[in-house]
């Protein structure tokens, strides 16, 4: 009878153990949640407020609207006007039928204006609350992010998906571009280097709106202080670290030609002279491919070859310098020489951070770009360039 | 008089210690947050500066063949003072049960189930607790020690691989810039917080199966996989986290969140939580047997299977009670716990030897004991 | 607090028969000792009394005298 009861209590305790150990407390069922895909914060007309949109992934198909044809979008839009973003949260409970789910986050878009006053206290939630995570991408908004998010994409059906793929491939081909919190609190918190995000936009094309990466947002500390275009954004990766993609352009006499890049490589050493001024010394070694080539008639590969690697020299080297001479206009270090500086001489940095923003637009930048031709293609002689020899 | 009869072999030990300092992987944040990206200076100070306190714990066992820590305080100082001493022990014992039992219910509450209250998840860890250590005492605490030692080692190289990509060496340097103190000051905590915690190993050293077997062996050999698993667990967070790594309360369980198998295979860090929860059980549940032990020890108790569930329950609402709030216990363990401790965990035990060695000396010392017969302990054979 | 009464009981209902059988007096005595503090615990955490804890009275002594970091 004893051991009975032993058994049966022991049954007993393990099941009632079962109910605790799932956390049945806390369940909750997906179609309570509304899963939040991209947040984005605005400055508002109103001092102090802030518009904030919520992109909400449905999770639900509604049916009949795909019979039909047309597009019933995939994600709809919460917005509320607040001072600061969890009291936004809590007032959109009251408009909601279910509870913002952040885990499954995706970006954080600062409106351009919100930016240029500073976004520092906006990530204190993103970075304190359990449910985000600090994989976000965080973007800055040509314009204002409300609108960002509501653009539909036709590819992916919540933008927000389609803004990541976006930001993914970038950082494909250089892994400096997109930025996620991670990154950018890293690069806040170091006094001298300046963060840097992607910038978006919406374009229109054949009267359908779109999304484009436009370029890099420059901040000092956390406001933003200019912008680098799509040329200068080039300019700034290439001196910048490891590049795997992208095109180079160039333009000769004779024809024009389109290179692709298959891997550059960039070694930024800060050379400290003994007048107490700084020399940026950057190597970059590049390996292009030859991706499309018009003209050269008369000539043959081998003619071709150093015209080209010439004119892509000269085109590497003019952009990583333009960019280098607006980063010292706008005195933001986004290469990260004063963090070099303070891992090779300790002693020397001391003196120097508190006054690196007077040090940085003096730095003089010694730019050595080797450029090497690597592959051809399928073909080597170009069917104008064979033209020509016969 | 020995109160836990049963037998483990050498093996069992090795890995339960592993396990044990595995299980404090989680809790880097106490001394991340001073010596930040030299953290792992620290970890490598403390591994060296806790060997000549392991070498004290194990110098104390040998010397005293075959008693257990209680046995031996009442040896040396006497049956009063001796009780005095193992009761300061059994308080010692308790605090940590209760301090490990609320950073399981912090972790598990902060990061999975936010809603449950604290008494329901430290609730069912104690039944869970009671049981294994009312059922099966000493055999069945460590039966497991070898399976969770290995999924915490493959989890920890598994993560380090996985987030070899987001991984930056630059946030290494600059090395060895700050003041000496914060190396000394985190240092100690890591001696104190994880290493010297195996004090709580003492208790059942004697019990191995085969007395012939090195001691000292086993118990190196679970402290190198524990010690190499939370330097590799600093290395991977510094390089990971870089200069954010002092923000968090949790840098292991961020650097956990951003391992991502590819897109659709990211966000699991659920399952690490798995393997972190099954790891502060076990610590748990060795806490908990230990402090019972003591205090069926220090009250003469024969079996201690009796008290198990009274002192659960003590255990359960000092965990409530010991700190009022999350900022007092990280002040806590960052000021004062690193040099309280010590008194518990390095004090007692090294005077514990010293004044047993001076005693020997003394008794050997006596004419009418036969002076020249040197003090049997010292030619010890089987150590 | 309802739900306590239940816990003390059970624990009595598991641990007192084997004591009693073993009719060792010394054993029972210093086990209601034992039972009686972790009751009074409880019971008082329940009720809601501010029990002190030991280790932050132990630190404020510590911070008093001055060691600490």
């Amino acid at each position: 009878m004893n051991r009975h009861l032993k058994k049966t209590v022991r049954a007993l305790v393990c099941f009632l153990l079962l109910f605790g150990l799932t956390g049945c407390w806390d369940s909750r069922e997906l179609d309570t949640l509304s899963i939040v895909t991209g947040v984005g914060i605005d400055a508002s007309r109103k001092a102090d407020q802030l518009e904030l949109t919520f992109q909400i992934g449905k999770t639900e198909k509604e049916p009949g609207k795909e019979a039909s044809g047309g597009t019933g979008s995939a994600f709809l839009l919460m917005e509320a006007s607040d001072p600061n973003l969890l009291s936004g949260m809590e007032t959109l409970k009251f408009q909601n039928s279910r509870a913002l789910f952040l885990h499954h986050n995706q970006v954080i878009i600062f409106g351009k204006d919100l930016a240029e006053k500073g976004i520092k206290s906006y990530l204190d939630i993103f970075m304190r609350s359990h449910e985000t995570r600090m994989e976000v991408w965080l973007l800055v908004a040509d314009g204002d992010a409300r609108s960002i998010l509501k653009t539909e994409t036709q590819q992916d059906k919540i933008s927000a998906v389609s803004i990541t793929r976006m930001i993914l491939n970038q950082r494909k081909v250089s892994q400096q571009t997109g930025v996620n919190l991670l990154n950018f609190t890293s690069q806040l918190m170091d006094k001298t280097i300046s963060p840097t995000a992607l910038m978006i936009r919406n374009i229109e094309q054949d009267g359908e709106k779109k999304l484009a990466l436009c370029g890099l947002a420059v901040f000092k500390d956390d406001v933003m202080v200019g912008q680098l275009d799509n040329y200068l954004t080039e300019g700034f990766i290439f001196g910048a670290g490891d590049v795997t993609g992208g095109i180079v352009n160039i333009t000769a006499e004779k024809g024009t030609a389109s290179l692709n890049v298959v891997k550059s490589q960039c070694k930024l050493t800060p050379i400290l002279s003994g007048d107490g001024s700084i020399t940026a010394d950057m190597k970059i070694k590049t390996q292009l491919d030859i991706g499309e080539i018009h003209g050269f008639q008369d000539m043959n590969l081998m003619q071709v070859e150093p015209v080209l690697k010439d004119y892509a020299t000269r085109d590497i080297e003019m952009k990583v310098q333009s960019c280098f001479a607006e980063t010292q206009r706008l005195n933001a270090d986004i290469y990260g020489i004063g963090a070099a500086v303070h891992r090779s001489d300790q002693k020397e940095w001391k003196s120097m951070e508190d006054i690196w923003h007077q040090i940085y637009p003096k730095i003089k930048l010694s730019l050595d770009v080797q450029v090497e031709i690597r592959g051809t293609g399928k073909i080597s002689d170009s069917l104008t360039m064979k033209e020509g020899q016969s | 008089m020995k109160i836990e009869k049963g037998k483990i072999s050498g093996l069992h030990l090795m890995f339960s210690v592993s396990c044990f300092l595995q299980a404090s992987t989680l809790l880097t944040s106490f001394f991340v947050s001073i010596s930040k990206r030299d953290s792992w200076i620290a970890v490598l100070i403390a591994c060296v500066a806790f060997l000549p306190v392991l070498w004290v714990y194990l110098r104390l066992m040998e010397s005293h063949p075959g008693k257990n820590l209680f046995e031996i305080n009442d040896a040396v100082f006497g049956r009063i003072a001796g009780r005095i001493i193992s009761a300061i022990y059994t308080s010692f014992f308790l605090t940590l049960t209760s301090l490990n039992l609320r950073d399981m219910g912090d972790f598990v509450k902060q990061t999975i189930m936010s809603r449950t209250p604290y008494v329901v998840l430290i609730g069912i860890c104690m039944v869970m607790s009671a049981w294994d250590v009312h059922s099966g005492g000493l055999r069945q605490i460590t039966k497991f020690g070898f399976a969770f030692t290995v999924t915490s080692l493959f989890i920890v190289i598994f993560t380090t691989v996985q987030t070899a990509g987001q991984m930056d060496l630059n946030n290494f340097l600059p090395m060895f810039d700050m003041p000496l103190e914060t190396y000394a000051h985190s240092a100690n905590i890591i001696l104190t917080i994880p290493f010297a915690e195996l004090i709580v190993f003492l208790p059942i050293f004697c019990n191995m199966e085969n007395p012939k077997q090195k001691l000292r062996k086993y118990v190196f050999g679970g402290f190198a996989i524990g010690g190499a698993t939370l330097l590799l667990v600093t290395l991977r967070d510094t390089a990971v986290l870089g200069n954010t790594m002092d923000f968090f309360a949790m840098p292991a369980f961020e650097t956990l969140r951003m391992v991502s198998l590819t897109q659709t295979l990211s966000r699991m860090e659920i399952l690490f939580a798995f393997i972190l929860i099954t790891l502060l059980f076990f610590k748990i549940t060795w806490l908990y047997y230990i402090t019972v032990i003591s205090t069926a020890q220090v009250l003469n108790f024969r079996d201690y299977r009796q008290l198990v569930l009274p002192v659960g329950m003590i255990v359960t609402v000092y965990s409530f009670i010991l700190y009022p709030n999350v900022l007092a216990h990280i002040a806590s363990g960052r000021e004062i716990a690193p040099l309280l401790w010590l008194v518990c965990e390095v004090f007692l035990p090294a005077v514990t030897l010293l004044v047993g060695k001076i005693k020997k000396a003394i008794r050997s010392a006596r004419p009418s004991g036969g002076g020249t017969v040197a003090p049997a302990s010292n030619n010890d054979p089987s150590f | 607090m309802i739900f306590l009464i239940f816990i003390f009981l059970a624990i009595l209902g598991i641990d007192l028969p084997p004591l009693i059988r073993s009719r060792n007096r010394r054993e029972i005595v210093v086990y209601s000792l034992v039972y009686l503090f972790a009751l009074a615990l409880c019971f008082l955490y329940a009720a809601g009394v501010e029990i002190p804890s030991p280790v932050m009275v132990l630190g404020d002594m510590m911070k008093s005298v001055g060691i600490s970091y």
